[in-house]
């Protein structure tokens, strides 16, 4: 068949303009225009925690179009505007594309091997002079699963060091503490086909509709096909989440505590508590004994709807409303993102929203869960599943457990003392050491701390004066700035590997086209570092992602997150599978600790005896869930008369994390192209301030320049600046105070103060 | 296909594509991609083009440099007079109306402030929200979000009778050519609000 120019040009060119706007998308569009032009491949998003199915089109080597996977049950073919403008990210002219070694505050450009060969004799340096702990790493919640692997076991099995953390400290530790505390282990019991279950909705301290739009838009269409579906809001800030509220709660930032505790004592007082499984299900504490029911109804006499009132301003009345409304429903799902995690007290926060579904018994039955979302593509499969963290290792393992440690060393064939039986530094207290100089080099991989830290501005002189590697896509970022070596990684789309997202679903993602200029899988770069610094038996053996997977699977095999039947070679062919996956003839748990979790299923019948749930978790005795009367407890810094507004960051729909992927489309730029902060008409117009103006907001740790937007998103005294611009760095402001348990700071409420510029 | 296809021919050819399907779609809805509006406080258009003296004085003093000089196409009547590119900058409908008090020719009238440039029209062909791609930027963006424009089925929806026409969510819209645009009101400017 001969096709003239002509007609070549016709139907490429046209292929490539739908393809630029995704498929099916100009009217008239037929899909055998891309036949044998667009290849297309099933993969994940590369944003948000919702773990998204896509498929990515190449065409000539080049990612060419992103569109939504119709057979992935998560998101149905639909996508966010931030996935559709993906190929923008990969194809950016922003793409890090070789190493470079800074010599005189100047980056020269190396090879790899080159700048590897320069770290291994840096780190090795540091570590013989200064010992293993003063040597760091600094991970994330997009690396994929195989990545935090090499890094866990470069660190803590080879270097010795537990100094190895990545930024879901920053936003999933709290939840990791509230379900370790309240269930015994961690991640949701339920999955998102609760969704659609449920008849009613408690979205607390998310705003779902910009933070997780997917989901957001899959709650929308149940509650249009249902209209009975109840949703309650409960977040400082009108946000467009307000949109299918039937009830909002405003409480102060950071008072939201007595609310819940309040809602506690209406579901018993009113008889919506579930009394049966309350006695053979769960055991209550405060805050170190165990107590009884009594204890804790007796704890909950001061909590009563005035005194929540009080405590967080939110009308007694609603509080009552709230409270009935979670009562009275079928079946109840909660939802909360960082509202409820970025607290001082975050883990308490995350401990009484679970109170509510034990006490109700709405937990373990379709459309009953607590559900935590998560705000990365893979803090919960790499990070949280795959130990990513300070005093974790790989598959829900501890380091301070012997027997996890030896577990680990055996598979990773490291002696087993070189894993330290203490927790390493966690984020805040590492990059604390960095500026006191007790770490004196740190390998940060796919994030961007200098932006992201909270208090940022005071850790930039760790970063400025210790060794610095930073593994990115992207150049520059702010944190490539402090770097002394920059190494290429390859991107998404450039590198296989497994995402697993907040439902406890592990996916897949193909390699589909060769990484950009001399850029290199992050599990390579530190295989190859790791061999360069002396560890050639320990990682000779990973040739490719299956290799490092497999070891990985075997790991899980037998844990409460049990990979073992998700082989690469079934996870290429379905969308995902949801662990507990035992063997690979399991089709996945939807439901964790009841009838058709396999573990729980294996339990003895005597266990089992008179209970529909069992909580099998290593932090729960004898199957029982605990109820926490947790003290109520404000912000670490509350608004007074210097500091008289309380400020909030947050997210924009268009917009993600730093921005390194986002301001690559000028699309979304054009939609949202500044930051800005929102203040309430009442309080603007007391200060004088209108619309559009720039005014200076300052905290105790620094002052911003922005521009004011006056609007009725956050409730008088209250500001919100959305974090995502280097330029307009909120977290020059945020404070750096933390949780003590999860150690996750709280970057969701400060004080601060507004003049006009 | 021996012939060589120069990179430029290419994009033409892409870009061409691109803009007829685009405007076959505009012109149903008879807006362009690029289409102007009538400053805050106009009347019909043949009023306004009779009435304003070109002296620019709302384009100077306006705060957003949304009021701009049209010099898009000299064979329009409206080449020279000042006008909105929405997609460019939008409208706030300032409080005070400095253009309206800047002018001094009658063109633009304090009385008629209330009155709308246009009306949002959303080009359900082009726009994600039609296509299975969850974007709710107009809506969000909308100074008069949940009254003049709301999602509906997960779906962009004007209220006429509330759309001010400020054009914000022409400005913010993320697909490449607006999928939202304002239909002026030129002719029939009635009071409304």
């Amino acid at each position: 068949m001969t096709v003239s120019r002509r007609e070549f040009l016709k139907t490429s060119a046209a292929a490539t303009a739908a393809a630029s706007i995704g498929v099916n998308l100009l009217p008239g569009m037929k899909n055998n225009l891309f036949a044998g032009q667009v290849e297309w491949h099933k993969s994940v998003c590369r944003y948000c925690g919702t773990g998204c199915g896509v498929m990515v089109g190449t065409k000539d080597g080049k990612v060419v179009a992103v569109k939504g996977d119709k057979e992935n049950t998560i998101n149905r073919g639909h996508l966010c505007v931030k996935a559709f403008y993906l190929p923008k990210a990969v194809n950016s002219k922003t793409r890090l594309k070789h190493a470079m070694i800074k010599k005189n505050g100047k980056f020269e450009k190396v090879t790899v091997d080159e700048a590897l060969d320069f770290v291994a004799k840096k780190f090795n340096e540091i570590r013989q002079k200064h010992g293993a702990n003063a040597l760091a790493f600094y991970g994330s919640g997009q690396a994929e699963t195989e990545e935090t692997y090499m890094a866990n076991k470069l660190w803590k099995g080879c270097i010795g060091t537990n100094n190895m953390e990545g930024n879901p400290r920053l936003c999933m530790a709290s939840a990791v503490g509230g379900y370790l505390t309240s269930l015994g282990a961690d991640e949701p019991a339920g999955t998102y086909q609760d969704i659609e279950q449920a008849k009613f909705f408690m979205l607390i301290g998310s705003n779902t509709a910009e933070a997780h739009p997917i989901l957001f838009e899959r709650i929308m269409r149940h509650k249009t096909k249902n209209p009975d579906v109840q949703i309650l809001i409960i977040d400082p800030r009108k946000t467009p989440t307000d949109q299918v509220a039937d009830l909002h709660l405003f409480p102060k930032p950071g008072y939201d505590l007595a609310i819940l505790h309040a809602m506690a004592k209406i579901i018993i007082d009113e008889g919506y508590a579930d009394e049966e499984f309350i006695k053979t299900s769960v055991i209550f504490k405060d805050n170190k004994n165990k107590i009884d029911y009594a204890g804790y109804k007796e704890f909950l006499k001061k909590y009563t709807p005035e005194y929540a009132s009080q405590r967080s301003g939110v009308p007694a009345e609603d509080i009552i409303k709230a409270a009935r409304m979670f009562g009275k429903a079928e079946t109840a799902m909660s939802l909360w993102t960082m509202g409820i995690n970025q607290r001082t007290r975050g883990v308490w926060a995350n401990n009484l929203i679970t109170n509510l579904h034990l006490l109700t018994g709405k937990i373990g039955k379709p459309g009953c869960d607590s559900f935590s979302l998560t705000g990365q593509p893979n803090a919960c499969g790499g990070v949280r599943e795959g130990g990513g963290l300070c005093h974790l290792l790989p598959g829900h393992r501890l380091v301070v457990k012997e027997k996890h440690r030896q577990q680990v060393a055996k598979v990773w064939g490291v002696p087993v003392e070189r894993i330290q039986p203490k927790p390493g530094k966690h984020t805040v207290a590492m990059f604390e050491a960095l500026n006191k100089g007790e770490i004196k080099g740190i390998y940060i991989m796919c994030t961007n701390p200098a932006q992201s830290l909270p208090n940022a501005s005071k850790y930039w002189k760790g970063l400025e004066e210790q060794f610095v590697v930073v593994a990115e896509s992207f150049f520059p970022t702010a944190t490539t700035k402090y770097a002394d070596v920059v190494l290429p990684s390859a991107f998404w789309t450039e590198k296989e590997g497994v995402y697993g997202c907040t439902e406890r679903r592990s996916q897949y993602m193909p390699k589909v086209k060769d990484p950009e200029g001399d850029a290199v899988w992050d599990a390579f770069l530190l295989r190859d570092l790791g061999k360069k610094m002396g560890f050639v038996k320990e990682f000779e053996k990973y040739q490719t992602a299956q290799d490092i997977w497999d070891e990985y699977r075997g790991l899980t095999k037998g844990q409460d997150m049990d990979l073992w039947g998700a082989t690469y070679d079934r996870l290429k062919k379905v969308r995902g599978l949801t662990w507990p996956v035992p063997s690979e003839d399991h089709p996945g748990t939807y439901k964790r600790y009841t009838d058709g979790d396999p573990i729980y299923d294996a339990l003895p019948a005597e266990k089992k005896k008179g209970r529909r749930m069992y909580f099998y978790g290593p932090k729960a005795k004898d199957g029982y869930a605990t109820i926490w009367a947790r003290p109520d407890k404000g912000p670490e810094e509350p608004t007074d008369a210097e500091y008289p507004l309380a400020l909030s960051t947050g997210r924009v729909m268009e917009h993600w994390h730093t921005g390194t992927m986002t301001m690559t489309a000028p699309e979304l730029n054009r939609a949202v192209p500044k930051a800005y902060v929102e203040i309430n008409p009442s309080d603007a117009k007391k200060m004088g301030i209108n619309n559009k103006d720039q005014v200076v907001v300052e905290t105790r740790r620094g002052s911003l320049e922005i521009e004011a937007r006056v609007i009725d998103r956050p409730i008088p005294g209250t500001i919100f600046i959305p974090w995502h611009w280097e330029k307009w760095m909120a977290n020059i402001l945020t404070i750096d105070a933390f949780d003590p348990g999860s150690k996750e700071p709280e970057y969701k409420v400060c004080a601060a103060r507004i003049k006009k510029a | 296909m021996s012939e060589p296809i120069s990179r430029k021919d290419f994009l033409k050819e892409v870009f061409g594509f691109f803009r007829t399907e685009v405007e076959k779609e505009s012109r149903n809805i008879g807006i362009a991609a690029d289409s102007f509006l009538l400053p805050p406080g106009a009347g019909g258009q043949d009023e306004f083009l009779q009435t304003c003296s070109q002296s620019y004085q709302c384009v100077s003093v306006c705060p957003y440099q949304a009021i701009e000089v049209f010099r898009n196409d000299p064979q329009d009547a409206r080449y020279g007079y000042p006008v909105i590119n929405p997609r460019r900058q939008a409208c706030y409908l300032c409080e005070d109306f400095p253009c309206i008090s800047a002018c001094k020719s009658g063109a633009l009238r304090m009385e008629r402030k209330t009155i709308p440039l246009g009306t949002a029209v959303v080009l359900k062909d082009i726009c994600f929200s039609y296509k299975g791609i969850y974007c709710p930027s107009c809506v969000v963006k909308c100074p008069l979000s949940g009254i003049a424009i709301s999602m509906v089925d997960n779906k962009p929806v004007v209220q006429e009778e509330e759309c001010t026409g400020c054009g914000i969510c022409v400005q913010v819209c993320p697909t490449e050519q607006p999928a939202i645009r304002i239909k002026p009101s030129t002719q029939n400017r009635m009071e409304k609000r």
